[in-house]
């Protein structure tokens, strides 16, 4: 499974690389900002995505929405509540930052339910 | 024609039938009549009374206002009428007195009763001006605005000035005013945001009975200015019960409800900063720690993330607090994923104080780490149970583990038993122990609640 991270925070993009490597999914790209993930989220490869809600103040709703019409299977990984997704994202699964690898896994587990 | 004895009589039988006090005095001021009501009325008998003069028998009237009344109309030969004090002391009479003969007559009433009925209405109607003025005064004075109506659709409505200027009802010179309501100017009442129609608002609710209490509003004029109402409102019954009217106040809270959003725009911010640096502590670690200590980089990293998960509790109640039961799930998530049925939880749940829910979820993470590697959880049918009473004024916890290997006590105290053992007793200033007993570890926690709940003071 290729997945295709969006994390400005380099750090923490690197340890999601390596929960994501651990967990036996492949990272198809990391995109540290809105207009690259908006890009890679119309043209690149791969079968789900983690997204960052806050990309250096900027909401990655947008990238959600590109991802939605692809029919791609997506989480959003933040440190707001849920109570920051909005419609059409409220029912998207989020974990909340800080997350441990087994937390990582029961919600990509989730996502790839439906696709297995 | 009668004779002269029949004449007396006559007179005698209307003097008596008068049904009033009447007497009669000579010129020399001496009584010449006096009838049995007089008589009853001074409580003096005729007999005593006639012959003598009015100064010999009521000694202080020659100075008295009545005096004067009688000297006067004795001078005069008219009639005089009007209102004095009696003799009779706090009694008030209505009184005639007439040219009789050389003398003069007195006939004259008890008014008392109707004198005073008369005290006590203009006194309850200084009182009513008074209170009036003073509610016009504060209605006048009170940053609330207030409204009346009288009218069972409340359409017809009395404002004060602050509802004048706060709703923009049409400015009038009175000190209050009936308007229409359908002649104000445009605006909209929105309720979370959904348009309220005039039978909605809280006024029109309260004439129908209904209570209204601190219910928020907004109101959206056409120039696009929106203020956020707080509201109350409540019916006015007449004696009987019935519904008369009702009165609406309105607060404009709007400044507050922005300072308020802000503060919750700022803390949330703040708490996503807080995950943020979370968030790369934990890279760091993980990243420094990598293929060098995979045990110390996994217990760092689920202490990390339990302080997290505290903090996300306590956020979301403002930093106000935490249950004490979301605390306890919140600290051993990790350790009982799959294994929820292994803890007995019993005690009452109430809210502790922020930094005891952090030390109480720091201890809780330790044992429960310690239960997952050596203890009751470490092995099949292990069972951890926790307790608690909040009696006394204590905070009693004991966690006692059963059911695992058989338990040793360490050779030396890591840093787990220290948090426990230390850190916990510091911040709940209380009696930790923590026993390695042979069935299972037991661990008790005696503390003042005051402490668990409010904090140190």
């Amino acid at each position: 499974m290729r997945v295709l991270v969006v994390e400005d925070e380099v750090l923490v993009g690197m340890l999601l690389e390596d929960m994501l490597c651990d967990l036996d999914y492949e990272v198809a790209v990391i995109s540290t900002n809105l207009v690259d993930a908006l890009e890679q989220a119309a043209s690149a490869d791969f079968d789900l995505a983690v997204l960052d809600v806050n990309l250096n103040g900027q909401q990655s709703f947008p990238v959600a929405d590109v991802i939605r019409r692809r029919g791609l299977p997506f989480l959003f990984a933040t440190g707001y509540g849920t109570s920051v997704l909005v419609s059409p994202h409220a029912g998207v699964p989020v974990v909340q930052k800080p997350f441990g690898r087994e937390e990582l896994r029961r919600a990509l587990a989730k996502l790839t339910a439906g696709f297995a | 024609m009668p004779g002269k004895g029949d004449t007396e009589t006559l007179l005698q039988t209307i003097v008596e039938g008068l049904g009033q006090p009447f007497y009669a005095v000579d010129r020399d001021w001496r009584f010449t009549i006096f009838n049995g009501d007089a008589a009853r009325y001074f409580g003096l008998a005729k007999e005593k009374v006639v012959g003598r003069t009015v100064w010999d028998v009521f000694p202080h009237e020659a100075h008295a206002e009545r005096g004067r009344i009688l000297m006067d109309a004795m001078a005069r030969r008219q009639v005089v009428r009007g209102e004095t004090l009696s003799m009779i002391e706090s009694r008030w009479v209505q009184y005639c007195l007439f040219p009789l003969g050389d003398g003069i007559g007195v006939i004259f009433r008890d008014v008392t009763d109707r004198k005073r009925a008369e005290e006590r209405r203009e006194a309850a109607e200084e009182a009513l001006r008074k209170r009036t003025m003073e509610l016009e005064a504060v209605l006048e004075t009170i940053p609330t605005a207030v409204l009346f109506t009288y009218d069972p659709q409340g359409r017809s409505v009395v404002a004060n000035q602050r509802a004048i200027e706060l709703l923009r009802l049409p400015r009038r010179t009175e000190l209050s005013l009936s308007t229409q309501l359908h002649s104000w100017p445009a605006h909209r009442v929105l309720r979370d945001g959904e348009p309220v129609p005039l039978s909605g608002l809280p006024l029109q609710r309260a004439v129908r009975g209904e209570k209204v209490g601190d219910e928020v509003l907004e109101i959206e004029f056409d120039d696009g200015e929106r203020r956020t109402l707080l509201v109350r409102a409540a019916c006015l019954r007449s004696a009987q019960g019935d519904i008369q009217g009702a009165v609406c106040a309105v607060a404009d809270v709007t400044e507050r409800h922005r300072y308020e959003e802000h503060l919750k725009l700022m803390l949330n911010e703040l708490n996503h900063r807080v995950k943020n640096t979370l968030a790369i502590v934990q890279s760091l670690a993980a990243l420094t720690l990598k293929d060098i200590d995979v045990t110390a980089r996994r217990d760092f990293e689920q202490r990390l993330l339990t302080l997290s998960a505290v903090y996300s509790l306590l956020t979301d109640a403002s930093w106000d607090g935490a249950q004490l039961h979301d605390v306890v799930h919140a600290s051993l998530k990790a350790h009982l994923a799959g294994r929820s049925g292994r803890l007995l939880l019993e005690g009452d749940d109430f809210r502790v104080h922020p930094k005891s829910a952090i030390a109480i979820s720091m201890a809780l993470h330790e044992l429960g780490t310690n239960a997952l590697k050596y203890g009751a959880l470490s092995a099949d049918g292990g069972t951890v149970a926790m307790r608690w009473t909040t009696k006394d004024r204590r905070f009693r916890l004991r966690w006692e583990e059963r059911g695992g290997p058989a338990v040793a006590p360490p050779k030396h105290k890591g840093f787990g038993s220290r948090l426990i053992e230390r850190g916990l007793a510091a911040e709940l200033r209380g009696d930790v122990r923590l026993e390695y007993r042979p069935g299972g570890v037991v661990c008790s926690i005696d503390a003042p609640i005051d402490i668990v709940r409010d904090g140190l003071p």
